[in-house]
This record gives C-alpha cells, structure tokens and sequence, in this order.
C-alpha cells in the first residue's frame, strides 16, 4: 500500500455581506437556501442529507457529472445561534480517507450588514490535492454566498 | 494594561497572516489607533480592517471609536486563556508520550505470550 | 459575558521510539495497552469510558484536578490506517462549558527498527474561556488580598 503523508494546514476568508446576521445564519442553517449556495462548479451532487443541530451529521455524494465519487460527512460541533457554527468534516474517495477539516463560520453584525470570518483547519492525504485548492473552491462558494443573498428571499 | 511578555505563539491561526503577527505585537507593547498599526504594514487602510476585523472576531483584539479615532487594544484574557490552552494539551501529550516510551521499554522484552514479570 | 470568541491554533509534537510501528500502534489501538500510558496526572480523580477502536468509534475519558471541575474529553475516530495514521476529532468540557474542539492526527512512519510518531493538533478554543478553576481561586485570591488590608 502506498504511504500517504499528511499535510496540515489551515487559512480564513472573511466577507462582508449587506445582509443581517439573522439571515446570513439561515443561509447555513436551512436547508433550502444552503442549497443555493453552497455548489461546487460543475459538479453535481447525488445525495444529500441536512440535520443542523449541534450533533447533527450530514452526508454529501459529490464529484465531476457521471462521477460523483467524492462522500463527504459532516458533524455540526458546536451551534451558536446567529453566531456561530463549529463543524469537523471527512471527504472519501471509495472508501478512501482524503481530507479531514474543521471549518469554523463566526457571524456578526457590521453597520447595516454583516461581517463573516471563514476559518478552514485541514489534514490532507491525498497527495494530488493542496490547500491552496480548497482555498479557492470556498472562496468561489462564498461568492456565490453574496449572490444568493443579494437576490430576493 | 498587562504587559503581555510571554513570546507570541506562532500557532495561532488570527496570527498566521504576517500582517496580523505585526499588528498583534504592537498590541502587545500597548494600545494604538488603526492608523498607527497601519504604519509598519505595506497595505491600505482598509486592508488593515479587514485584518482587524479577523482579530476582533477570534477575540484577540478588542477596539473602539472615540470621535474619529479607532483605538485598538490586546484582550490579555482571550490570548491568555487559549495560549494556556495550547500549553495544557501540549504539556499533556507531552507526558502522555513519556509514558508511552517507559510502557513500550517495559513491554519489550515480552515475547507473543504474556509473561509475567 | 456573552462575547462568543474563537481563537484557531495548532501545535504538533514528534518522538521516535525504539519500537517496531506495529507495537506503537498496538499501544493506541487497544485500550487496555492504552490506558498504560494515556492519562490525567496520577493526582487527578478519573474515569474511562468504553473505547471503540474503528471508524465512527467513540472514546470517553473524564478526570478533576484536586477539587476542580471535571475535564471531559469525547472522541470520535475519523481514520484509522493499520500501523500508519489515526484520526479524531474531540471535544474538550470544562464542567458544563464546551472549551474547545479540535482534529488530531497521529503518524507512524519507521525509523531504522524503531518508530517516528507525529502528533499534531489543530482546534479551535471557544469563547474565551479560562481555566475555571483557577480563575475563580484568582478571584477569591484578590478579595482575600483586599479584606486583609482593609482590616
């Protein structure tokens, strides 16, 4: 088999969205308007479960169209309301341990709006990936983040 | 104000960005307006916001505004109590592998079959 | 106070051992091995949950320094690669507090006849909170102070 080392490392991506803290939660925390946001690309999703409460899991099958080989399972840590959201994550390629991250989304308000602080810690074990790819994936999401609440609710 | 001595960690994630190492270490020596942090770093105004709002949101540094003066100051008890944390774990692991060495010396010599010693 | 605080942190620690990676994995993988060497100092009052060993698996442990407030530890194994790598995330209480929440990685790799193990912890410490035991003895420690001299 071969060894996979582990590379550790983390970043933060912050925003600032012309929506109230309220609002900004619920696009993490409903189901609904997560979904309007939170895609990868091209990429297509073909299972996904919600369950955002403190304990919580929830499972995504993900990846390239007529590939979705990508199983990510996400366990909600910590849950402050409005506030604050601690999640650790697993992504598998066939049963295969990829990445493990614990993202941490702090909310709070800013003038009329709200400011967001995005802080991604990853183990990564697959050799092809790096960091600097995650990093900008989410940044992409966060993106499309403002997109979606700049739109009518 | 507390004197914040003790050498920063290089592990805290607000201070990975070399830019906020800065501005955290100037905190350290005492308080100091948006403009004054601004002065060492080679950015905008607005970039050291953004900065400083990462560090407001993990606790490390609090600020207010007095007329049109931004003044920010350390939060001693947040870099205090997760410095102490990260030193706690650490001194546990730290311990923890100790005994791990003197349980695997003990253990060695003991062929597949338990023997007792 | 209500002030909700998240400060990001990682340390990693390194030990070569002159055992076989096989023997060093034995160690964390059964709990019987375990319990040998991970633990509270000899001073604390502890107890161990039931440790399961797999993917999914949970670990429980929980101890008190000397008339202090329990320090729970709950685990969940995210990976386990025989004699290679273990994975986890755990969550630390203090009394009823949640402190932090952090992912740890462990790594064997052989040294000569011996084994190279690679700790690394990266977590997140919430809302601020200081040890409670010790705050609350600062605390008391000042009023004593204050009484004394204003006797």
């Amino acid at each position: 088999m071969t060894r996979r080392s582990a590379q550790h490392g983390s970043f933060v991506l912050e925003r600032r969205y012309p929506a109230a803290p309220a609002r900004l939660f619920a696009a993490w925390a409903v189901p609904e308007q997560r979904q309007r946001w939170n895609v990868h690309g091209s990429w297509v999703v073909t299972e996904e479960t919600f369950d955002f409460r403190e304990g919580g899991e929830e499972l995504k099958r993900f990846g390239p169209p007529g590939d979705p080989v990508h199983v990510a399972r996400t366990r909600y840590e910590d849950i402050v309301p409005g506030r604050r959201i601690v999640m650790s994550s697993t992504t598998r390629v066939r049963d295969v341990l990829t990445s493990a991250t614990l993202i941490t989304v702090q909310i709070e308000s800013a003038g009329t709006g709200s400011r967001l602080v995005f802080t991604y810690q990853a183990v990564l074990l697959d050799e092809g990936e790096r960091l600097v790819n995650r990093e900008e994936g989410w940044n992409s999401i966060l993106d499309k983040l403002g997109v979606a609440l700049a739109a009518p609710a | 104000m507390l004197n914040y001595q003790a050498p920063l960690d290089r592990a805290f994630q607000a201070l990975a960005d070399p830019a906020r190492r800065v501005m955290v270490e100037r905190l350290a020596r005492g308080p100091a307006s948006v403009s004054e942090l601004a002065e060492p770093l080679d950015m905008t105004l607005s970039a050291v916001v953004q900065h400083l709002a990462v560090l407001e949101a993990s606790g490390l540094v609090r600020s207010q505004k007095v007329g049109r003066v931004r003044t920010c100051r350390i939060e001693p008890q947040a870099l205090h109590g997760a410095e102490r944390w990260i030193a706690a774990r650490r001194a546990s692991w730290q311990r923890n592998l100790d005994r791990l060495g003197e349980f695997l010396a003990e253990t060695e010599d003991q062929p597949k079959r338990r023997r007792k010693t | 106070m209500s002030k909700h605080t998240a400060v990001h942190g990682t340390f990693a620690l390194e030990r070569t051992f002159p055992s076989a990676p096989e023997r060093v994995f034995q160690a964390f993988a059964d709990p019987k091995a375990k319990a040998r060497w991970f633990a509270a100092p000899a001073d604390w009052e502890q107890s161990r949950g039931k440790m399961e060993f797999k993917v999914g698996g949970k670990e429980h442990m929980s101890g008190a320094p000397p008339g202090q407030q329990q320090h729970v530890f709950d685990a969940t194994y995210l990976d386990i690669v025989l004699n290679q790598r273990i994975v986890y995330v755990y969550e630390m209480h203090i009394g009823a507090a949640k402190i932090s929440v952090s992912l740890a990685t462990i790594e064997f790799t052989p040294a000569g006849k011996g084994t190279r193990l690679v700790m690394t912890e990266q977590g997140v410490f919430l809302d601020g909170y200081d040890d409670a035991g010790s705050r609350e003895r600062g605390t008391k420690g000042l009023l004593d102070q204050l009484e004394a001299a204003l006797r």
